[in-house]
């Protein structure tokens, strides 16, 4: 992982972990400036012209932001949700708990080519190299930005880092002392109570406490009045610590437990006739994790960052997964140092270790059940100013050896232009790999029976030695001011896809009767597309975004085997998706914002085109109380937005609701 | 987050990094920064601002430091954390300065003087343009700034801090511009 540590790219968005601490390095000289007079300051040179501003303008590769502001304007209730608002990020709800999010195509239902990480913690499932959305959730009144970089990460950020990187970055602690308390009523959001305290902890630092409790109604059940068996309670309580206990450190410490469950209904197979049972167990799934993170600036332009953090999680299934238990221990450094005027330099290692544990049932078993992988990881990326004419490039690469694998190298080169400020073009060409995951090596699902004499059970299979899903990266971006007022970003790639997942039947073995599906490296893939976003300050009290993303997939098969196929929930994404967003204040007391999406139809999952809105009113009668009211997905009384997975004997379809929410501070 | 808490935050910089250290007797002079810190204190010796502006002669004299959503500059962040520290049990005519760190997407705090480290963003020209007709001295980057409707723009000029004025939307704001600060401006 990791630049999450440093921030997006450390040096590109900067400033964001370490940026800040790298800050005290600027300390007063020996004297005091404030008692001097004009005339005086207007003599002193500058000895150290600040650094380079590191902001958006100058990263060069698809990023997008949320702000704080953005997030408690969207009000929203999930982490999922927020991710609607970023443009080019593709997000399909299939029921009141469980997501697809991806970007750029050659999404899975799992999306296993996305990093995610939360305060440098990764939250993707070393699993099946998705993320649970159900209990990877974050409160969202403690996030301080979203970023979102679309395309390739993995020189900087590391493996999986494929299709993008979703970044979450919570606030410190320092920055939330104060009360806190929130109340959601709604008609889905059935009550949503979260609380928060923070307190300043000697003069040096603060702690802080969050609570939260979610209770979710179902969606609805296709073709019926009904709801689906998917509701939805989700808990979390947590502290962290921040503190600075010298000029050039901070430290930061945090602890939080979370825990979910809901009904659920599935049909699985059955080793005898009528081969299939019915499964209502609940799904319980709980996890905890720890993280510390010591920065220290050395200069001011270098410091280093260190970061541990163990992560445990536990998934009740119901029949399909009895258990899955997964320990992570991580441990990441970064170090940033500049090497002469024109080369800033960073390098990192990190080292993770997982352990999980997963109890066989007749669909789903991993052989074997239980397995210690490791990961280690290096990266150098350097930073450099080409001398003049707004011109930079970045080169860099990651250096990564797994259990599954050997050493893979992800090398990125990335050139930008900016000729003059607030304005950058830029190209990169990059190569990303998404790492074997238990599933593709480990797994073993029985997927269903032929009922023949003698029946003939059809299994999926993982196989040792999956390779690496490679993709190479072509991207050609443009951020800047078009015209007055008005922000354009866009962007253009060509990804190429190399060794994508795919299926071939073996014979049927006349022992067990099985035909056996094996994972095989057996497709290519290509995606290309871009996406455009406008932001338009119309007036001072108005803005307005908008934002259009086409993507184009295809996959075939190489050298394709009798029967292969491509794992079957490949390439399930719109080709076009658009979104206005309206944000306008009325006076000074009441925010209006709105968002209407267009997505298109998915069209291997069989789920039609749909069109969406949602309204925000929010009210401030004083600056301690805020009320808010807030409608989703208004324009129809049920949509789909995605397919169930294959165990699923319904659809869901997702409600029109309304949501009334009071924040409290104090 | 009650800005107003972050002052003591900023008391834990106080021991100097020896490199810094090693830089600072090199070379006598001062980060940027710094200089900019300590310009916004003394700009709020040289302006004054109409009558009604405060209550009594306790209330404080607010300087603000603008970080502007969503691009949290390293400028910003830089001159706020010098200008915390040098403001700190200070005042200028009597009056206690407080510093505060303010995000754009915080509730409005009534700021005396607002210094903007970026001022193309919307965030950015939304306040400087809905401050501009209240007596808030509003300090910005260069000649450009005063384009926006800015009031004082920042300027790197032989190695030294520098600054323009625009006087005419300093009287729009209501604000009485010192001689003294004039005579130094540079001519625009």
């Amino acid at each position: 992982m990791p630049q999450g540590l440093l921030g997006v790219g450390s040096r590109t968005l900067g400033a964001l972990l370490l940026g800040p601490a790298l800050l005290c390095a600027q300390q007063p000289v020996s004297r005091d400036l404030a008692s001097l007079d004009l005339e005086e300051l207007a003599n002193i040179k500058v000895t150290s012209v600040s650094r380079k501003p590191e902001s958006l303008g100058t990263v060069a590769a698809d990023v997008q932001v949320l702000t704080r502001d953005d997030i408690r304007r969207s009000g929203v209730t999930s982490l999922p949700e927020l991710l609607r608002r970023v443009p080019g990020l593709q997000v399909a709800r299939a029921n009141s708990r469980d997501w697809s999010i991806g970007a750029r195509g050659f999404n899975s239902a799992s999306a296993d080519k996305l990093l995610v990480l939360v305060d440098g913690r990764a939250i993707y499932s070393p699993i099946f190299a998705g993320v649970f959305w159900d209990v990877q959730d974050v409160v969202l009144a403690d996030i301080e930005r979203v970023e979102v970089i679309l395309g390739p990460g993995a020189s900087m950020w590391g493996s999986n880092a494929v299709n993008g990187v979703i970044n979450v970055i919570t606030l410190r602690a320092t920055e939330t002392v104060g009360g806190q308390a929130a109340l959601d009523v709604g008609t889905e959001d059935r009550a949503r109570v979260r609380a928060r305290y923070g307190l300043n902890v000697g003069n040096a630092g603060a702690v802080r406490v969050i609570g939260q409790y979610l209770d979710r109604d179902a969606a609805a059940r296709f073709g019926s009045d009904g709801d689906a068996p998917n509701e939805w309670r989700w808990g979390t309580a947590g502290a962290r610590f921040d503190s600075r206990p010298g000029s050039r450190d901070r430290l930061s410490a945090q602890a939080q437990a979370y825990w979910g469950s809901g009904d659920r209904l599935r049909v699985l197979p059955a080793p005898a006739a009528p081969f299939v049972q019915p499964d209502s167990a609940d799904l319980t799934a709980s996890g905890m994790f720890g993280r510390v993170q010591w920065t220290r600036e050395l200069s001011e332009r270098s410091g280093f960052a260190l970061q541990a953090y163990v992560d445990h999680s536990l998934r009740h299934d119901g029949a399909f997964w009895r258990r899955g238990r997964v320990n992570i221990f991580d441990l990441d450094f970064q170090h940033r140092l500049p090497l002469g005027r024109r080369h800033d330099l960073v390098w990192g290692a990190e080292y993770r270790l997982i352990d999980d544990d997963n109890a066989p049932s007749y669909t789903l078993a991993f052989d074997p059940p239980a397995r210690t992988v490791s990961l280690a990881t290096g990266f150098i990326e350097d930073d450099i100013d080409l001398g003049g004419g707004g011109w930079y490039l970045t080169a860099g690469a990651r250096f990564e050896r797994t259990t599954y694998t050997s050493l893979d190298v992800q090398p990125t080169a990335r050139l930008r232009w900016s000729p003059r400020p607030g304005q950058t073009l830029w190209a990169s060409v990059s190569r990303a790999v998404r790492s074997p995951s238990r599933l593709d090596e480990d797994i073993r699902e029985v997927a269903g029976t032929i009922p023949t004499t003698p029946p003939i059970t059809v299994v999926a299979a993982g196989v040792d030695r999956f390779e690496p899903e490679r993709l190479t990266a072509y991207e050609l971006g443009y951020r800047g001011e078009a015209a007055h007022e008005v922000g354009l970003a866009g962007s253009l790639f060509f990804h190429s896809y190399r060794r994508v997942r795919t299926l071939v039947p073996g014979a049927v073995d006349p022992a067990t009767n099985e035909l056996r599906y094996s994972v095989r490296n057996g497709a290519l893939g290509e995606s290309y597309g871009g996406t455009l976003s406008a932001t338009w300050r119309v007036r001072p009290s108005w803005r307005l975004r908008a934002s259009y993303t086409y993507t184009h997939t295809f996959a075939g098969l190489v050298d394709a085997r009798p029967g292969e196929v491509l794992d079957a929930v490949s390439g399930v994404n719109p080709r076009h998706q658009a979104s206005l967003q309206s944000s306008w204040d009325i006076g000074r007391t009441i925010e209006l914002d709105l968002h209407a999406r267009f997505v298109d139809s998915l069209e291997v999952a069989g789920v039609p085109e749909y069109a969406q809105a949602d309204v925000r009113i929010g009210w401030r009668p004083v600056p301690a109380l805020t009320i808010a009211l807030v409608g989703q997905d208004l324009l129809a009384r049920r949509h789909r937005e995605f397919s169930s997975d294959v165990f699923v004997p319904y659809l869901s379809e997702i409600e029109r609701r309304v949501l009334g929410r009071v924040v409290w501070r104090f | 987050m009650p800005a107003g808490r972050r002052p003591r935050l900023l008391l834990l910089g106080l021991v100097f990094g020896v490199t810094v250290q090693l830089e600072a007797q090199r070379e006598p002079g001062a980060p940027a920064s710094e200089i900019k810190a300590a310009y916004l204190l003394n700009f709020a010796r040289y302006v004054e601002w109409p009558a009604p502006t405060f209550s009594d002669a306790a209330t404080p004299l607010v300087v603000c430091v603008v970080e502007v959503e969503p691009e949290p500059l390293v400028e910003s962040k830089a001159i706020g954390e010098a200008l915390l520290r040098l403001a700190e049990d200070r005042t200028v005519n009597g009056r206690p300065v407080r510093a505060v760190v303010v995000r754009s997407s915080d509730e409005p705090v009534a700021c005396h003087i607002a210094y903007f480290s970026a001022a193309a963003t919307p965030g950015a020209r939304f306040l400087v343009t809905s401050w501009s007709t209240r007596p808030v001295l509003t300090v910005g980057e260069g000649e450009k700034f005063l384009r926006r409707g800015g009031i004082v723009g920042f300027m790197l000029v032989q190695q030294t801090v520098r600054f323009a004025i625009d006087q005419e939307a300093a009287r729009r704001a209501g604000l009485r511009v010192s001689s003294r600060v004039l005579a130094l401006a540079v001519p625009r």
